[in-house]
Formats: structure tokens, sequence, C-alpha cells
């Protein structure tokens, strides 16, 4: 017999198939304005979205670095 | 934990078979390893998302949010390196998989830290559950690009 899910394993897994389903999205999205796309295009936008990454990121340490906090 | 991994098995297995199919030929191979890297960096970009949302909504402390900051930057400090190398390449072939897979156990060890220094810190259970799948999604994608470049002959 298979495993039985009741109503609370259910509500429990919502949001991993949420995050599933926008990694499938983005993914879907990618892979359709990729087509059209050169190799050394492909490779650029890549190097695009890793920098913005980075931005982001530090943006984020900025932000979270013990003295941007509130104090108490 | 088991029915999760359930649950999160026809991603792995769909995505596996995506990064097998991608070994076409040689040709190929270039564009195949910038399409890996551009998944890679989308996976990392959803995950920086999903932190900064979790933290907005005080689902992660400001500790933990900074604590996955410096994992993810590791991640993607990697990746850096990798891609900027990759996007050298004229061809590739047996030299170029050596410093790749060489490059790529940066990327690993920095993926493995993210779980071990941020994921498993996080408190909530739906927040851990949701930062894991969208971790889960950036290893996913680092495999694909191992699969592919240990394809090389």
């Amino acid at each position: 017999m298979g495993a039985q899910f009741t109503a609370d394993d259910v509500i429990k897994f919502v949001p991993i198939i949420e995050m599933l389903a926008k990694l499938g999205l983005q993914f879907l999205q990618n892979e359709q304005t990729r087509g059209g796309m050169t190799t050394d295009e492909v490779f650029a936008r890549a190097g695009v979205t890793l920098d913005a990454n980075t931005a982001k990121l530090l943006d984020d340490l900025t932000r979270l670095s013990p003295a941007a906090q509130p104090p108490g | 934990m088991r029915r999760r991994l359930n649950l999160l098995a026809p991603l792995v297995f769909a995505l596996g078979f995506l990064a097998i199919s991608q070994q076409g030929c040689d040709k190929d191979k270039l564009r195949a390893l910038a399409t890996a890297n551009d998944r890679v960096a989308a996976t990392i970009s959803i995950a920086i998302d999903l932190k900064r949302e979790l933290g907005q909504q005080h689902l992660i402390s400001p500790s933990d949010e900074l604590a996955l900051t410096n994992a993810l930057l590791d991640v993607n400090r990697a990746f850096v390196v990798i891609n900027g190398r990759a996007k050298t390449y004229t061809k590739l072939g047996p030299a170029e998989k050596i410093e790749i897979v060489a490059l790529l156990n940066d990327v690993s060890k920095a993926v493995q830290e993210l779980n071990s220094q941020g994921v498993l810190h996080i408190r909530d259970e739906q927040a851990k559950a949701r930062f894991s799948a969208a971790v889960q999604g950036i290893d996913i994608a680092v495999q694909a690009v191992i699969v592919l470049v240990q394809g090389v002959k």
C-alpha cells in the first residue's frame, strides 16, 4: 500500500509545491528566451544574472550587518 | 523527510534527464555548458529573492538571513569564476574539463555549506522547507553542469 497523506501533510507541502512551481516557471521562461541567443549571448546572460546576484547579496550584507540593526 | 524527498524525486529525475540529453554533438557542448551556467545563475537568483521574502515576513531572523546571505555569496562567487572561465573557451575538450571539474569542487563545497550553515539553522519549519527546496534547485542545476562536463571525452 502507498503512503497515506492527511490534510495536515498536504498543507505542509503547499509551500514546497509553491517553490517548485516557481522554479519550474522560471525554468520555462529561461528556456523560451534562450532559444534565439548565440552561445556567447547565453554566457553573457549568465554573467549578468550572476553580477546582479552579487549586487543584491552585497546590499543585503550591508542591510543585515550588526551596525545597521536598530539598537535593542 | 522521506515524503519530502519523494516529492522532489520527479524534479531531480526530470532535470537529470535534461542534463543527460544535452550531451549531444561536440559542437553543442559549449552551448550546453552556457545553458547549464545560465540555469545555475537563475536558481541562485530565485534563492536570493526567497531569502529576502522570508526575512521580510520575519520567518527567519536577521542573523539567519545574514548567514544565508554569506553562504549564497560564496556559492555565487564560486560560480562567477566558472562562468568567467567558461565564456573564454572555444571548445569543451579534456583540458577545459579538468579546469571546470576543479572549479566545480568549490561550488559543491559552497552549496554544502549553504545547507549546513544556513538551511539547518532556520527554526521555522515552513521557511526551512521552502528554502530547502530552493537550495535543492541550485544543487540540481550544479549537478547538471557536473554531469555535462563529466560526459566530455
